[in-house]
């Protein structure tokens, strides 16, 4: 059983292989998370007082025996938050994400930390996506991974490596607008412009669900799509009206 | 309808880049070698500062500088100014208190700015500010109203006896008390008006970015008026000359007053970034545009209405305790006072008006305007005590209201609390409204709610709003500290394009749009040969900005008088072309025509004379380019009915908007989409304020709402389609004859909604519930009353 257990700046993996002797991990590392923001993996450390922690079987008083420690480049283990080491040079730099954006391949480091909208509009530089606020409630962030509309502010950087991701960029085809796009602009769905790009990546994904959504269905579908200016009024309408063209 | 100019449901120029994702917002602004800021903000209501230990921050990895408000005295940085000074009945002044951007020994909020802490990333600044220790001793707190208004309650300001920045008198005490006193009837009513969080989606943003080189500064900055930041924070708070100091702002995602203000970050980001000799960037996390943003209404309200025998109203008496907050934002302390109580004429011929307000400091976030700005609070005293008058006297609500507006032959019309309306037609926008929303067919719906078990009722509320505070001369006596004229700069290019350069900022109104809309159509060419641009003081002479619903009606006037200008110029230089009198040469629909003839000159062909000037008048300047500054005669006033009818579940209190039907005289429309989208917009602000939305900070003055997840937004499935309809009366003070759309929604529709609640809850004997209206509050209302 493997078990990953997070305690203030450091995580711990490990194996209990004995079920009757769970406070006794078999294998044991440890992250640590730096000023920096970065996580150090490594084996670097002595473990004065393993195994007393309520039964969760993991704490851990800890000492460094080597400066630096022993860095591994842990992309097996199940936590994501690591760091890469370069032996060489004895530095950290962070991961790699490697994704498809708006068709493209892209790359770019991101810290473990990294939420995927930061990613995409201060890495990747399209300031499309928006961010509005920091609970996950507005909706301004919204993409598609996979198809599929996310709060790019509610999912990692590192966790989208290998995905597609479509943002309010790459709706057009070569010039061409999308017919959400259109249907926004028809029925005045938009007037300060901030939440749009959401709203129709939403929009999309519900009418890729439901080719002919209700004025009910629409109006639900949003809920997690905040608009101060319009009313929703002419983005239901838009939403609608893209529905029917896309459909036709 | 028109497909061009006025009257057109032109498409806006302004969402081709929103709707690919190319809008350029504040915070899609990056500068070279800019660090990025983080404001320390205080977590207590109230508390002195005994000392702030920055030295765990400074050493953590990437910080360049934290900075305080020791720093900004240091340097000579001044406070953010009061933009309207209100007197005391009495005549003496308010109490204005200090406002540095950053605290020195005290703070009086919560996020109220305690320091800021400059990094290489904005991680790292966040970090950093978690180890800024800062030595906060707490002191009691006010809260709220209450609390602040309470005997021997705590002092926010030393200098603020009983917490009281001003006690404001409008209006004839004497005649109003007299009208009460011998009246046949009086209606008393107690009423909240919630505390709301204005909540544009785009958080505020600023960079300012000191340039060595020639000692000058940009700011870029979440506006709605740059040239009054430039103005406000040059002048009163950094000591900057304008020609040094260059304000933009860029896409502004949405405003609704909150950007009007000039706030501490803008001051504290330009000044770090001289300091600093980089630019400094700072972009709120929506937890602090919750502690930062200057909230709105926040008033508590004692209001009495007279009538005579037959039902006309002939006195009003409003007392009213105002929620200033912590300090004296920019318009502050106009909001409750001069754009409040001189609406409560509203549509009537009510005679005496005496209006009290008494504006007190609380430690809270600042109060300013909000979508309104005082208008919906009067309109909310206003029409709910016609609604009770109604029921009291038992009177049908419409002949009531009928009976007393103001007739459209008594225009122009001096009511007693100030304002001289020019125009309306109440009767007619009524009725627009009645019509829309079925008015008589209610009953059987209502007596087919009633097999389902459910109430159902019907609210009205009819008003008049105040918007383009003007004129300058006029708001300076009233206090204002600004001139309240607009800017508009009509530039005719050599080959006939037209750029225009306007004082006014659209952040979602569509000005791109609308304003070469008046431009195409008053010299004849298409909206596409038009650019209008906004938003920054390098490129725009001069301009007063957006708010109080002012852009077309002041702005748009400007513009048009800048046109005139063109005109009166170009006809001199085309009759000098086709060698014909001055005063024989007409302009219309982009042609200079000699009267009576067949010779013409375009538009172009006399841009391109006057800037190839060959063939040219002696002693007249080159060039096709004119300024115009204006300064209206009047505010403009809008009116409106808007009638809202719900359905009510007795079991759990929830509160079904069936139906929201409204009529406004907004004055001559030149985009009837861009008006519908304005109303709707209004609408959803004002149906959040009567049913979802209230700011509630706890005794200790901790903010309760500090979130999306417990301030509640209206979301799509919490609003119907709105049924709008215009009844028009042209202004006529402007040459647009225009009037203003941007607040009516959130003016009219709360009354409306309430008034609705309750008459579905009349049957039970509820005579009033306080907004929000949510379903816990309608619940116990109906259990009350029942009990």
């Amino acid at each position: 059983m493997r078990k990953v257990v997070r305690r203030g700046n450091f995580v711990f993996t490990y194996v209990i292989e004995n079920d009757d002797d769970p406070t006794t991990p078999s294998t044991f590392r440890v992250y640590k998370k730096e000023g920096d923001g970065s996580w150090i993996a490594g084996a670097g450390f002595e473990t004065t007082r393993p195994g007393t922690d309520g039964g969760l079987g993991c704490s851990a008083t800890l000492t460094f025996t080597e400066h630096p420690p022993t860095l591994t480049t842990p992309r097996d283990e199940p936590c994501r938050l690591f760091a890469r080491f370069h032996p060489l040079s004895g530095s950290l730099s962070m991961p790699t994400v490697s994704l498809t954006v708006n068709g493209q391949a892209v790359e770019g480091e991101a810290e473990g930390r990294t939420l995927l909208v930061d990613f995409i509009r201060e890495t990747l530089g399209l300031t499309g996506t928006h961010v509005g606020c920091d609970t996950s409630q507005c909706g301004a962030c919204v993409v598609h991974v996979g198809g599929a509309s996310v709060k790019s502010c509610t999912m990692l950087a590192v966790e989208a490596d290998g995905a597609d991701v479509t943002t309010v960029e790459g709706l057009a085809t070569n010039g061409t607008l999308h017919p959400m796009q259109t249907a926004f602009h028809e029925h005045h769905g938009l007037q300060c412009g901030f939440c749009t790009p959401g709203m129709m990546l939403s929009g999309i994904d519900l009418v890729g669900r439901n080719a002919n959504p209700s004025e009910h269905e629409v109006r639900e579908w949003l809920e997690g799509n905040l608009c101060r200016c319009t009313g929703y009024h002419n983005i239901v309408k838009a939403v609608q009206a893209a529905a029917a063209e896309m459909g036709g | 309808m028109p497909e061009t100019g006025i009257g057109a449901a032109l498409l806006r120029k302004e969402d081709k880049r929103f709707i690919t994702g190319k809008g350029k917002y504040v915070d899609d602004i990056n500068r070279p070698g800019q660090a990025y800021a983080y404001i320390v903000r205080s977590p207590e209501a109230h508390a002195s500062i005994a000392g702030i230990d920055a030295s765990e921050a400074l050493k953590a990895p990437g910080v360049v500088a934290v900075l305080t408000g020791a720093d900004m005295a240091e340097d000579g940085v001044g406070g953010l100014p009061a933009g309207w000074g209100i007197l005391f009945q009495d005549g003496s002044p308010m109490i204005e208190p200090a406002h540095p951007p950053m605290v020195v020994d005290r703070v009086r909020h919560v996020g109220d700015q305690v320091a800021v802490v400059i990094a290489e990333t904005k991680a790292q600044a966040k970090e950093a500010a978690g180890l800024v220790d800062v030595d906060y001793q707490p002191l009691p707190a006010i809260a709220g109203l209450s609390q602040a208004s309470a005997e021997g309650a705590a002092l926010v300001w030393d200098e603020a006896p009983g917490n009281i920045c001003y006690d404001w008198g409008l209006g004839d005490e004497a005649a109003t008390d007299a009208a009460l006193e011998g009246a046949a009837h009086v209606v008393t009513l107690d009423l909240v008006n919630n505390r709301l969080i204005p909540n544009a989606i785009e958080p505020r943003a600023a960079i300012g970015d000191y340039d060595a080189t020639d000692d000058s500064y940009t700011l870029y900055t979440t506006s709605q008026n740059p040239h009054v930041i430039r103005l406000l924070m040059g002048a009163f708070v950094l000591g900057l000359p304008e020609h040094k100091l260059r304000i933009v702002a860029p896409d502004v995602g949405g405003g609704f007053g909150s950007k009007i203000f000039h706030y501490a970050e803008e001051a504290i980001m330009t000044w770090a970034s001289k300091r600093l000799e980089r630019p400094v960037k700072w972009t709120a996390e929506r937890s602090e545009s919750f502690m930062s943003d200057a909230h709105g209404r926040d008033h508590i309200t004692h209001a009495e209405l007279a009538l005579d025998a037959d039902g006309k109203f002939v006195g009003l008496r409003v007392n009213t305790a105002a929620n200033l907050g912590a300090y004296i934002s920019t318009f502050g302390a106009a909001v409750p006072t001069w754009l409040y109580a001189t609406l409560f004429s509203g549509c009537y011929t009510t005679p005496a008006i005496f209006a009290n307000v008494k504006a007190y400091f609380t430690n809270t976030v600042p109060v300013d305007a909000y979508r309104g700005a005082g208008r919906p609070e009067a309109a909310f005293v206003l029409e709910r005590l016609v609604h009770k008058a109604a029921v009291q006297l038992g009177m049908d609500p419409v002949e009531l209201r009928k009976n007393n507006f103001i007739q459209p032959d008594q225009f122009p019309y001096q009511t007693p609390v100030a304002l001289e309306y020019d125009v309306g037609d109440y009767d007619g926008t009524f009725d627009a409204a009645l019509e829309l929303a079925d008015y008589s067919g209610f009953g059987a719906r209502r007596e087919e709610a009633a097999t389902r078990g459910k109430l159902r009722g019907i609210g009205i509320s009819t008003f008049v709003e105040a918007c383009g505070i003007a004129p300058s001369a006029v708001a300076g006596q009233l206090g204002a500290r600004a001139g309240l004229f607009e800017v508009g700069h009509v530039r005719v290019h050599p080959t006939g394009s037209i750029t225009v350069f306007t004082g006014s900022h659209s952040h979602g109104q569509g000005h791109e749009t609308t304003f070469a809309q008046l431009v195409s159509d008053r010299l004849g060419l298409p909206e596409d040969q038009v650019e209008i641009v906004h938003g920054d003081t390098a490129q725009v002479a001069f301009g007063m900005g957006t708010y109080g619903s002012r852009s077309l009606a002041v702005g748009g006037s400007a513009i048009y008088m800048a046109m005139e200008k063109i005109i009166a110029k170009g006809t001199i230089i085309a009759a000098h072309l086709m060698e014909a009198a001055v005063e024989d040469v007409v302009f219309d629909k982009g042609n200079f025509t000699v009267a009576g003839t067949d010779k013409t000159k375009a538009l172009g062909e006399v841009a391109f004379a006057a800037y190839v000037p060959h063939n040219y008048p002696e002693d007249l300047e080159p060039g096709l380019d004119e300024t115009a500054f204006y300064d209206p005669k009047n505010f403009t006033f809008p009116a409106g009915a808007h009638i809202v009818e719900v359905e009510i579940d007795p079991d759990t209190g929830v509160v079904d908007l069936c139906g929201v039907s409204c009529a406004d005289d907004v004055g001559r429309i030149i985009n009837p989409m861009i008006v519908d989208g304005q109303m709707h917009g209004g609408l959803a602000q004002g149906i959040g304020q009567a049913l979802l939305e209230s700011c509630i900070y706890d005794d200790s003055g901790q903010l309760i709402t500090g979130s999306y997840m417990n301030y509640t937004m209206p979301r799509a499935a919490d609003l119907p389609f709105f049924k709008t309809g215009h009844h028009i009366t042209n202004c006529t003070h402007n040459p647009l004859g225009v009037k203003g759309v941007g607040e009516v929604g959130s003016i009219g529709v709360p009354p409306a909604i309430i008034n609705a609640i309750v008459d579905a809850l009349s049957s039970a004997g509820v005579e009033h519930i306080d907004m929000p209206a949510t379903p816990e509050r309608v619940w116990r209302a109906l259990q009350d009353a029942q009990a």
